[in-house]
């Protein structure tokens, strides 16, 4: 086979559209020559410069009219809310929020792409781990909590679920714990009834709270708290 | 864009195998896109170059623990940016290097264009806007309804009227066209 010929099966191998045939060939060419790598390595190059283009902005844009369709966020950077989302809906939450296809397909490119990892170094690395464990809470009990007391607002503990709280059907999550995310001030996300809360004392803990809460419900619940 | 996989399935079960040349082969394809995000994160050359080295190693070191839940380049991808997020924690994650290495195993930049010089240069996307504009319809409407429409050849073919064959050797000499464009224009006038 000539150069070209093995050149032009790089580039059909660059495009996934080998027969296993052909790729096997292609796979003995290449370790008798290493050096054709190159060209793979070349076309690959070709990809990501055109990728530096609109096709991620718009990727982003649909993603930020998503995010503002399903999260108000008080305290994060509009990037900051777009990965947030993005991490929402990915992998292991995708089955919980995910909306179609389309924006699955969508979010993965947008996590693929080199503008979310610039948005990454943009954000509080242990801020959002520490969100997702909020609202995926196995009932693991976290610090402070057992000695929180919610009866002056009319929670009661829930005694076999450590850190969860109920008043008549409503039921939240309420934590407290050294602060080591760097937060100074109050944040909180909602999406439609759900809200979550972080709350900085001055003493150095964060109290997080999750659950059907309004802001206004939540700023009666911080004083007893930190009382 | 979406991902490749039918030739990586074949090539992911040969290297998990132990078949080095296979894994290359996975891997080199996704070097200037792992390379770009790196140097996205990093801003330093050879920071991105060693994470880049990095990140091959560590995942075909741990290459049986994918499970082909996502991606190849998502898993890549991922391993990538933790250790571009721990190399930024500790800069003395650089002496994993040492401890990373395999002895037969070592990822060369290609010799003839070097992506790094590429990824850092805004300039470039225009340039490439501006040759492909240029270049013969076929070769133009073949190589962009596959680069940036993500048509397969079949699609393509049917869209152009012409056998696959044809589709695959345009896309091929639009490449070529392309990578000689970048090494006269781009390298002889630096």
């Amino acid at each position: 086979m000539k150069q070209n010929d093995i050149n032009e099966l790089i580039s059909a191998y660059y495009d996934d559209e080998l027969t296993q045939s052909e790729l096997n060939y292609l796979l003995e060419e290449t370790r008798k020559n290493p050096k054709l790598l190159s060209k793979l390595s070349n076309y690959g190059l070709i990809s990501t410069i055109s990728e530096k283009n609109e096709k991620v902005i718009s990727i982003f844009d649909n993603i930020s009219n998503f995010v503002q369709r399903r999260w108000v966020s008080n305290g994060l950077t509009a990037s900051a809310a777009v990965l947030l989302t993005i991490l929402f809906l990915s992998d292991p939450f995708e089955s919980r929020f995910s909306e179609s296809d389309q924006i699955n397909s969508q979010i993965r490119d947008a996590i693929e792409s080199e503008e979310a990892a610039k948005t990454f170094s943009l954000i509080e690395n242990d801020l959002i781990p520490h969100v997702m464990s909020i609202i995926d809470n196995n009932g693991k009990s976290f610090g402070d909590d057992l000695a929180i007391d919610l009866s002056p607002v009319g929670f009661n503990r829930l005694d076999n679920n450590p850190g969860y709280f109920v008043k008549g059907k409503k039921k939240i999550q309420v934590r407290v714990e050294p602060n080591t995310l760097g937060i100074s001030e109050n944040r909180y996300w909602k999406s439609g009834t759900k809200l979550i809360y972080l709350y900085p004392t001055v003493d150095g803990k964060i109290i997080s709270i999750y659950g059907d809460l309004s802001i206004q419900e939540v700023e009666k619940i911080i004083p007893v708290l930190i009382k | 864009m979406n991902i490749p996989q039918k030739n990586e399935a074949l090539l992911l079960e040969k290297a998990k195998k132990g078949d080095k040349q296979a894994f290359n082969l996975m891997v080199i394809k996704y070097q200037p896109r792992i390379m770009s995000v790196l140097y996205g994160f990093l801003k330093i050359h050879s920071d991105a170059e060693d994470l880049t080295q990095q990140t091959f190693i560590k995942a075909w070191t741990n290459l049986e623990k994918f499970r082909g839940d996502s991606s190849f380049y998502t898993w890549i991808y991922r391993i990538a940016i933790n250790l571009a997020k721990n190399f930024v924690k500790k800069p003395s994650t650089q002496i994993e290097k040492t401890s990373l290495s395999i002895d037969d195993h070592h990822y060369d930049l290609p010799e003839d264009l070097d992506p790094l010089s590429f990824i850092s240069n805004e300039e470039l996307k225009s340039d490439l806007d501006n040759f492909i504009s240029s270049m013969p319809e076929k070769l133009k409407t073949a190589f962009i309804l596959r680069e940036y429409e993500g048509k397969s050849y079949e699609e393509i073919a049917t869209v152009t009227n012409c056998p696959v064959g044809t589709v695959r050797s345009r896309i091929f000499r639009a490449r070529e066209e392309i990578v000689n464009y970048f090494k006269k224009e781009v390298y002889e006038t630096e």
